[in-house]
């Protein structure tokens, strides 16, 4: 899947687990950037990411992901 | 070796200033030289574990099959440590056996999950586990973060080491000045409560929160001051925890470090297994990982009690969020509101939970709540021996305890800043000579004080 796919609809899913149409991410958005990412939204996100893009992510994986940038690189590797 | 004794400020000084002399490569032999000669003093023969521990870790890196089974081992060995107090054998816990374990044991973790690689040089690993400043109580530093940093052996300009000299002296201020002095009132609240106390219980309920900060945050000032003179930059445990709105937030700003590890390395897998539980998997996770903090204090009904309480607050912080985040869209006036009464409230919640975590035993929780409000309006003759004139010595704790939110403020907005404040020469050098001054006075009161400071109480754990 393509970069650009997966931004807009990693976009969709961050729009919606913090419940703000108008939140944009980039890159190197990270939780600090965000109010409401903490350790317990972090799993809703993964959960949403997963049911989106019908993938699988192990504890690892979600460990190693330093930015949004990291996220979309596991993502298009992982999705069809 | 007290950390506020005289002859830890001699170690220190005389370890730094031997870092700084030798050439930039020798550096490293020095920090694990004066680690292990620390930890010798403090804890003679549980050096070898130390060494062990570190030397076992660093070869299970290299093979993944092992790295399980070696963090196993060493939360096992820490397990029967923390188990000895309940056979009355607490004398022999080594010295930061927590600390250095967690380090051990994120380490393999990391490395397992392919977050970091091996460690290929020995003498950077060796300082890192043995590393003395963290060893007594934390900061809890991972080590993608530390090890670049004793490789680089960077030299530490002599402003730098006057913020860490300075940082090191606030945590003394916070030690002497408050935590102590807070203790001893906290200490007869608490053992006069089933007789008339003498002076309120509440004074019990609020000034033990004040004394944990006090005391963890001065051991934390005191670690990463001594760091900065090694040119170690540690991470910070605490970001104004009392001013923290919500629980979930007070956990963010209350031992960070410990909160990070937890978070990273039982609350995250935990969660991400029971992931399609829900709620229900979300507050089991909650459940566990806060009932683990409690009990890592030491294996008592009131640690694993003080856990549940925490985990009963953050479990209802987390299924409230979404509502209450709509009610403040909707309406502003109570998300207003909250910026306020939520620190308050927040402060209450977390000292009804260190009630649990000082009383010691279920019968002295029930006891300090059935008299909280006792004792209100007087002070008894042997609560006026223990603090002459109440009245002065409130309000120089009150002042003391505004300088130590002033300082505290004024090291988050600066401390973190890597290019130098631009100051005129003479500037620069009034701070360096009262900075100078302020170590001499301290090391003279260490010497010539009758009284010892009591230990730090998170060195304990």
């Amino acid at each position: 899947m393509d970069s650009a796919t997966v931004k807009l609809r990693l976009d969709k899913v961050f729009q919606d687990i913090f419940d703000d149409p108008s939140l944009q991410i980039t890159e190197s958005t990270t939780a600090s950037d965000i109010d409401a990412w903490d350790s317990l939204t972090h799993i809703d996100l993964i959960v949403q990411v997963e049911k989106e893009f019908k993938i699988k992510l192990s504890t690892g994986e979600v460990r190693g992901l330093k930015d949004v940038g990291d996220f979309m690189t596991l993502i298009a590797g992982k999705a069809k | 070796m007290n950390f506020t004794s005289a002859g830890f400020m001699g170690f220190l000084a005389a370890s730094g200033l031997l870092y700084a002399v030798v050439p930039r490569g020798w550096r490293c032999a020095v920090l694990v030289a004066a680690s292990y000669l620390f930890y010798w003093l403090c804890s003679e023969w549980f050096a070898v574990l130390l060494l062990g521990a570190t030397l076992l870790a660093f070869l299970a890196a290299r093979s993944k099959s092992f790295h399980l089974t070696v963090v196993g081992l060493l939360i096992a060995v820490l397990v029967l440590f923390k188990s000895l107090p309940l056979v009355r054998i607490s004398w022999a816990i080594p010295l930061g056996v927590s600390y250095y374990t967690f380090k051990l044991a994120g380490y393999l973790i990391d490395t397992h999950w392919g977050v970091i690689q091996p460690e290929r040089r020995l003498m950077p690993f060796l300082a890192y586990t043995a590393f003395f400043p963290q060893i007594v109580g934390g900061p809890i530093q991972r080590a993608e973060s530390f090890l670049p940093q004793v490789e680089r052996a960077d030299s530490v300009s002599l402003a730098t080491a006057c913020s860490g000299i300075l940082r090191i002296l606030l945590g003394f201020f916070k030690k002497f000045v408050i935590a102590d002095n807070l203790g001893r009132i906290v200490d007869y609240i608490y053992g006069h409560l089933s007789s008339h106390p003498g002076a309120p219980v509440a004074l019990g309920f609020y000034g033990y929160p004040l004394q944990m900060y006090a005391d963890f945050s001065g051991l934390t000032d005191i670690a990463v001051g001594a760091g900065v003179l090694f040119g170690i930059r540690s991470p910070e445990n605490f970001n104004a925890p009392f001013f923290a709105a919500s629980p979930s937030e007070y956990w963010r700003r209350w031992h960070i470090t410990l909160t990070l590890w937890m978070t990273d390395y039982v609350f995250t897998p935990l969660r991400m297994s029971s992931r399609n539980l829900g709620s229900l998997g979300l507050v089991l996770s909650l459940f566990v990982n806060m009932i683990l903090i409690g009990l890592w204090h030491g294996f008592y009904w009131t640690f694993a009690l003080f856990g549940v309480v925490h985990a009963i607050y953050l479990s209802v912080d987390a299924l409230t969020q979404k509502a209450r985040k709509r009610l403040y869209k909707s309406h502003p006036l109570a998300d207003r509101i909250t910026d306020w009464v939520g620190p308050v409230v927040t402060f209450h919640l977390v000292a009804v939970a260190f009630v649990f975590f000082r009383a010691g035993s279920i019968p002295t929780v029930r006891s300090f709540f059935a008299h909280l409000f006792d004792g209100l309006g007087s002070f008894s003759p042997a609560f006026r021996d223990l603090i002459d004139r109440p009245a002065h010595f409130f309000v120089v704790l009150a002042m003391a305890l505004v300088v130590m939110e002033g300082a505290d403020a004024l090291r988050r907005r600066f401390w973190s800043r890597t290019a130098p404040i631009e100051c005129p020469r003479w500037a620069r050098w009034s701070v360096y000579s009262c900075t100078a001054l302020a170590v001499l006075l301290t090391v003279s009161l260490l010497i010539t004080s009758n009284q010892e400071s009591s230990p730090f109480l998170y060195a304990i754990f």
